[in-house]
């Protein structure tokens, strides 16, 4: 790595004839600018990009997860002051401050509220999904974890009369946390009903919810027809656990307010 | 971005978010196909067919499990190997001297096998270490022998296979040599554990800034004149790995495939995962020249680990395949038990990955149809000898330096990195250190020993079947860690040290000695393992954590010459 001198540098460029004022403004600058030079000659060589060189894609390396309990894991390197690598379009609740990234190119915005956001598979025919998913916040004052459960639940069971508690094991969910903060979750079952009241889906709600501080969240993902691939191999395959693993992103992300 | 061609007829698709969105279900649900149905899987499933007794001329391979005078003294000599205050530490042996050491006499082999040829056995193999024959016989002279019949069966991916009525019985003549007849139900053994993610991937500079690789790389440490094995149940296709140097920058040797007996030249289903181990050990060692062990999906790990320590030709060996512990159903001193311990003490460190189910492994068995939430840990890697390599989420700056990670958990994909303890193998006695000892210990081996970035969010960029994809799992970290161990035997080579052995104990012995001060190990303590949390020190999620390796790879050389023989 080159190294600049920066006594030569001052020498040569000392103006001779100038009044005090003058000449000390000049040398400040002079002395500045060589200071300047000396550390950026100094330091470390830019680090390489993350992106390989042709043809390779550019590398877009993972965003960090949720800082909650403890913004960055386990430990961190000292002295870089590089900001966090993030992904994907931030939203953050301008009620109560939790916020996340989410793939705008996996979820569409369906409602977008100062405690809620409605995330919707998108239109686009090729990813035949029709999942969403809710993130709501609550005052934790008002609403525990189960609480806020139990209120969504009545909200869903306005459209699915038959909504019940799912008796089934397979899609349980082991070790629920919100952005590293543990949790609870439930899932339920109902049908889908067509205008006419016509069955034309089952509908499974899986909700994961978790409270910190002021604030509790409850996180709910719907998944339709959740044997429409079944053909094609055993129940993990169905779009129901394809959708559950895409919000699975969402909880790692999710960031409580700072305090 | 759109996708592009880089060699005729193969698409290579540099993809971004959007596009990966529609792409990435399609990548999952093969994933999760692979992981359901072995590499023997047809692309169609079909419905399970009824089963049948297989017809008398059936042509069979199984094994004769030999009698090992020496067994019960294998776990404490291969102890004493990694023990700096035994005399045997460091006395490596080969696979003969460990089957002169523990088996039976040669000559007593010589008259099993020639019994067995004498009613119409073939002797297909019998392995330097002496734990077995492995013999081909029809179905019919099975039956007459050792009076257990087949039955043929098709699982619902369509794999055949069979598995015995009933339990052999064994002729007197052969009870002073031969202690069980194994290998006579032959579904699929191991499960790869590949996982595809969102994102668009680490690539190798991200690795290398990340765990303080590119500090290795600049001493000149880049595998050269290193070898290094990976275990596959497929094989690959050798212009992905093409593609993968293009695309990263990077060259080396030619990776070459050693297949056993039976082992697809083919890729199949499992070829996603053999891609991920090669190209990411490559990411990391691109230098070191890479063996694949190519064995057939009915393979038995002992005919793959055997194969590996008698060629002689690696010190590191790779691991992304397994099963879950109860399904697997080892036991210490069978011929899989034997192989491993033997892989040990000539001196092996064999990375295995610990499942991507959490601590619940089972959760697909025994074919996906339904959720075993039985809470245990994956085969191989529960071994006491093998390296145990659990995951977690990385999250980096912007410039790729590392800035965090967190045990790596999906509660609703009922994914993440496995772990917890063995209900077979006790904890070795180098098995020490601050949280290892807690409230679930029960004396059992416990997992995983280490952790590296797992979480398909935190994934490995791949090219894979001609397509660019972002894969993780435990399957990730595994080779993660072998290729970082190669730059470390690299450097033991350089310094003169020679082979560094066993690995496991030396790296309990700097984590516990410098886990109060963090400088080899970053120690995961965020997240869970859908049970177990992560935690200071040891933890049943991610172990001692992911490695510093610019600190690691330089205190692991100067353990192994702190402490000569």
């Amino acid at each position: 790595m080159a190294r600049a001198d920066p006594q030569g540098g001052f020498a040569a460029q000392r103006p001779r004839s100038r009044s005090p004022l003058l000449r000390f403004a000049v040398i400040f600058v002079i002395v500045i600018v060589v200071v300047l030079l000396a550390v950026s000659a100094l330091a470390p060589a830019a680090p390489p990009a993350s992106c390989p060189a042709a043809p390779a894609p550019c590398s877009v390396p993972p965003k960090p997860p949720g800082s909650g309990s403890g913004a960055g894991g386990g430990s961190s390197q000292s002295g870089n002051a590089a900001a966090e690598l993030v992904v994907g379009t931030a939203w953050s609740s301008s009620q109560f401050g939790f916020s996340f990234h989410y793939d705008p190119q996996t979820w569409d915005v369906a409602e977008d509220d100062p405690d809620l956001l409605q995330l919707k598979s998108p239109s686009d025919p090729d990813a035949d999904r029709e999942d969403w998913v809710i993130v709501e916040g609550a005052s934790s004052s008002s609403e525990t974890p189960d609480q806020l459960i139990q209120a969504r639940v009545a909200s869903l069971q306005q459209s699915v009369p038959d909504l019940a508690a799912d008796s089934g094991s397979y899609y349980q969910v082991k070790g629920p946390e919100i952005g590293d903060v543990p949790g609870i979750a439930a899932v339920y079952v109902g049908t889908l009903d067509d205008t006419d009241g016509t069955p034309v889906a089952p509908v499974r709600y899986s909700i994961v919810a978790a409270t910190q501080g002021n604030l509790t969240v409850a996180i709910t993902v719907r998944t339709l027809d959740p044997d429409s691939i079944a053909d094609h191999g055993p129940p993990a395959l169905t779009w129901h656990m394809l959708s559950r693993q895409l919000v699975d992103a969402i909880l790692e992300d999710f960031r409580w307010p700072a305090g | 971005m759109a996708g592009r061609l880089t060699r005729a007829g193969r698409r290579y698709q540099g993809r971004s978010r959007g596009r990966l969105s529609a792409a990435a279900v399609v990548l999952l649900l093969a994933a999760l196909s692979v992981g359901w149905s072995g590499s023997q899987a047809t692309a169609a499933a079909a419905a399970p067919q009824a089963a049948r007794l297989a017809p008398p001329g059936e042509l069979v391979d199984f094994d004769a499990d030999l009698v090992m005078p020496g067994a019960s003294q294998i776990q404490a000599a291969a102890a004493a190997i990694s023990d700096p205050a035994s005399p045997a530490y460091r006395q490596y042996l080969s696979a003969a001297a460990f089957g002169a050491r523990f088996g039976l006499p040669a000559a007593q082999i010589s008259e099993a096998a020639a019994w067995l040829t004498g009613h119409g056995f073939q002797v297909v193999s019998q392995p330097a270490n002496r734990s077995y024959l492995g013999l081909r016989a029809t179905a019919g002279q099975l039956q007459a022998t050792f009076g257990v019949g087949l039955v043929d069966r098709t699982d619902a991916a369509g794999v055949a296979y069979h598995l015995p009525l009933g339990t052999p019985a064994m002729p007197l003549e052969l009870r002073p040599f031969v202690r069980a007849i194994s290998g006579l139900g032959t579904s699929p053994a191991s499960r790869p554990q590949p996982r595809f993610g969102p994102a668009n991937g680490l690539h190798p500079a991200d690795l290398a800034k990340a765990y303080g690789i590119d500090a290795l790389h600049g001493q000149g440490l880049d595998g050269s004149g290193q070898s290094v094995a990976v275990v596959s149940f497929d094989t690959f296709d050798p212009r992905d790995i093409t593609d993968f140097d293009n695309a990263t920058g990077i060259s080396g040797p030619a990776v070459q495939s050693v297949r056993l007996a039976g082992a697809s030249k083919t890729p199949g289903d499992g070829q996603d995962e053999v891609s991920l181990d090669l190209e990411t050990i490559r990411a990391i060692a691109p230098k070191a020249q890479i063996y694949d062990y190519e064995a057939p999906q009915s393979a038995n790990w002992s005919d793959v680990i055997n194969r590996i320590v008698e060629d002689g030709k690696v010190q590191i060996v790779s691991i992304s395949w397994g099963r879950c512990e109860p399904f697997a159903d080892p036991s210490a001193g069978d011929p899989d038990d034997v192989a491993l311990a033997s892989a040990e003490m000539a001196g092996l460190s064999i990375f295995v990955s610990s499942g991507d189910n959490g601590a619940y492994d089972c959760l697909d068995e025994p074919d996906g149809l339904a959720r075993d939430f039985t809470v245990a840990a994956d085969y191989p890697a529960v071994s006491p000898h093998v390296i145990a390599v659990g995951g977690t989420y990385l999250s980096i700056h912007q410039d790729g330096s590392y800035l965090g990670e967190v045990a790596w958990q999906d509660p609703l994909g009922q994914a993440g990195s496995g772990g917890g303890l063995s209900k077979v193998f006790p904890e070795p006695s180098w098995q020490v250190g601050p949280g290892v000892a807690n409230a679930q210990s029960s004396g059992e081996r416990q997992v995983p020993d280490v952790a590296g970035p797992a979480d398909p969010a935190s994934g490995m960029f791949v090219v894979s079947d001609g397509e660019g994809e972002v894969v993780g799992g435990t399957s990730a970290a595994t080779p993660f860690w072998a290729g970082s161990m190669v730059l470390a035997q690299e450097l033991a080579t350089k310094d003169g040290i020679g082979k560094l052995g066993f690995l496991d104990p030396v790296l309990y012995s700097l984590a516990a000695a410098h886990q109060a001060d963090g400088s080899l190990f970053h120690d995961v303590t965020i997240g869970s393992n859908l049970l177990y949390p992560a935690a200071a020190g040891w933890d049943y999620a991610t172990g001692w954590g992911s490695p510093k390796l610019d600190a690691l790879v330089p205190a692991i050389v100067a353990y192994v010459r702190d402490h000569p023989h």
